[in-house]
């Protein structure tokens, strides 16, 4: 293909856009706002994945280390924890630090006479899972190592597992409906584009008659196809990137609801905005060439 | 140029089109085809086109058996030609000089050529004054010499006008008529399906007469084919 001719799809591509603007309005409507509907669920999916992650993190399993091991003897232990699999961090805590966690949240009259060598809590170490789903495999290793001093582990168990089975759901529900979602979008440009190829099929057998190749039509409409695609996937990408940040602040701003932590609007916008933009292409794209296809046969 | 041996065309619907058609014609030559509705005009010109594909026989153009092309390299095959309809099919949204562009852009031909080439084409008809006209703003005899224009723009060593003059008042007509013997004279073989009698009988040009898919009367034939 030569250069002169790329040229000319383009140009062909734009003034076809221009020159059926009302259809390329409708067009890129239409494509917006299915992609704004993906984008929201997409957000949506995101944030819950983000709560989940926070609360995983704030499930640390403790692992209560026995009284009589060496300095040495803990730092073997931290070492044999780290390098257990799906755990991700292993924070140390003295048993200083333990009461002093305890006046803080129940008052110091209810520790009164257990401060020096009357502390009965014990050092342990506090770990944090990769994933919450591989909680009972890593209680089970932590049991085999009580030889080198761990000695009684404290977790969640339960709201552990509850708390996997709610993201893998939460996952599989986001994609489905993302899915979904971009399928309806598909469905809907296809027809909104195959209008505008209707309208001119005679055009295409005009061009047909003339001695041009499929991909010759073809070319133009995918372009138009795309610069309809990528303007309906403009809107929704500039929607969600003016207006994530005020949203967040806005449910923050509700005293019951100021504790959650959404993912920062830079986080977030790194993804939504080429997303959009893609789809939209990826959509006019496939809309216009299974539009096209219909007419080539002449 | 062209040639048909034993060629039929049996429609789904069971109606005839072609029926065991024998036909030359030569290269530079100018051939009517004339004949009522159903007489098999619009199958011929369809057949040439590859619009349709015959039920038996073979047809060769410039020496190919064109039932053998396959659908990809059709665009190829008809460029090779020049076609002009009774309703002239132009772009609508492309001016005069845009439509008669389009068939060089197809073959990819460079800026230069196309802005050499067009003008001189469009002096030949007589449309170089409407240059920047779109088809709606020009009358039936302007919009079917643009057709031509754009027929012949590639030089195709054959032209094919399927019924040219049908939406056009005599005058005009002729002027068509006149405009495809200019080029026909200049070398590219012209076949005309058309019933404008009148004109077939003043032009004085072989006529192929077809009545119910078959060959009834060749009038005309060079010489050295009959």
């Amino acid at each position: 293909m030569k250069p002169r001719t790329i040229k000319y799809y383009i140009k062909e591509g734009f003034r076809s856009v221009i020159h059926n603007r009302f259809m390329s309005i409708a067009s890129i409507f239409a494509v917006a706002s299915s992609i704004l509907i993906v984008s929201i669920f997409y957000i949506i999916g995101a944030n819950i994945e983000h709560f989940m992650k926070q609360l995983e993190s704030q499930m640390a399993m403790a692992v209560r280390i026995n009284r009589n091991i060496s300095a040495a003897e803990r730092a073997e232990l931290e070492r044999q924890l780290l390098l257990l699999p799906n755990v991700a961090r292993v924070t140390f805590q003295s048993r200083e630090e333990a009461l002093e966690g305890m006046v803080s949240t129940i008052g110091e009259i209810a520790v009164e006479g257990l401060g020096g060598v009357n502390n009965p809590l014990r050092d342990a170490f506090f770990i944090e899972l990769t994933n919450l789903s591989h909680h009972d495999e890593v209680l089970r290793a932590i049991e085999n190592l009580e030889p080198y001093g761990a000695e009684q582990v404290d977790s969640h168990a339960k709201i552990a597992s509850a708390l996997s089975s709610f993201s893998q759901i939460t996952q599989i529900i986001s994609a489905a409906l993302m899915l979904i979602l971009s399928t309806i979008a598909i469905i809907i440009i296809t027809n909104t584009i195959r209008i505008t190829v209707n309208a001119r099929k005679t055009e295409i057998n005009i061009m047909k008659y003339v001695g041009a190749t499929d991909w010759f039509i073809r070319w133009p409409f995918v372009i138009e196809g795309m610069i309809i695609g990528l303007l309906g996937g403009l809107g929704p990408a500039l929607i969600s990137m003016l207006s994530y940040g005020r949203v967040v602040e806005f449910i923050q701003s509700i005293p019951q609801l100021s504790w959650l932590e959404f993912m920062p609007p830079e986080q977030i916008m790194a993804y939504v905005f080429p997303l959009s933009l893609l789809l939209g292409v990826a959509i006019g794209l496939l809309g216009s060439i299974t539009s096209v296809k219909k007419h080539l046969k002449v | 140029m062209i040639e048909f041996s034993k060629v039929s065309k049996i429609y789904e619907n069971g109606a005839r089109g072609l029926c065991d058609m024998d036909l030359f014609i030569d290269k530079g030559e100018f051939v009517f085809i004339v004949g009522t509705s159903g007489s098999g005009k619009s199958s011929l010109v369809r057949l040439l086109l590859k619009e349709i594909e015959p039920s038996g026989g073979e047809i060769y153009v410039d020496g190919q058996d064109i039932t053998a092309i396959k659908r990809r390299h059709l665009p190829y095959y008809r460029r090779k030609m020049g076609v002009v309809f009774q309703d002239f099919r132009l772009l609508k949204d492309k001016t005069v000089f845009e439509n008669v562009a389009y068939a060089m852009q197809i073959v990819e031909a460079s800026n230069l050529e196309i802005r050499r080439a067009v003008p001189q084409v469009l002096a030949l008809v007589g449309l170089q004054k409407k240059a920047k006209a779109y088809p709606n703003q020009l009358s039936g005899g302007e919009q079917q010499r643009t057709a031509l224009a754009r027929a012949i723009v590639n030089r195709p060593p054959l032209l094919i006008a399927d019924e040219p003059t049908g939406n056009l008042d005599p005058d005009t007509a002729w002027e068509i008529m006149t405009l495809l013997e200019d080029i026909n004279d200049r070398g590219t073989t012209v076949v005309v399906a058309t019933h404008a009698h009148d004109i077939v009988d003043d032009m004085q040009k072989r006529v192929v007469a077809l009545r119910n898919g078959e060959l009834v009367n060749d009038i005309g034939v060079p010489e050295d084919e009959a």
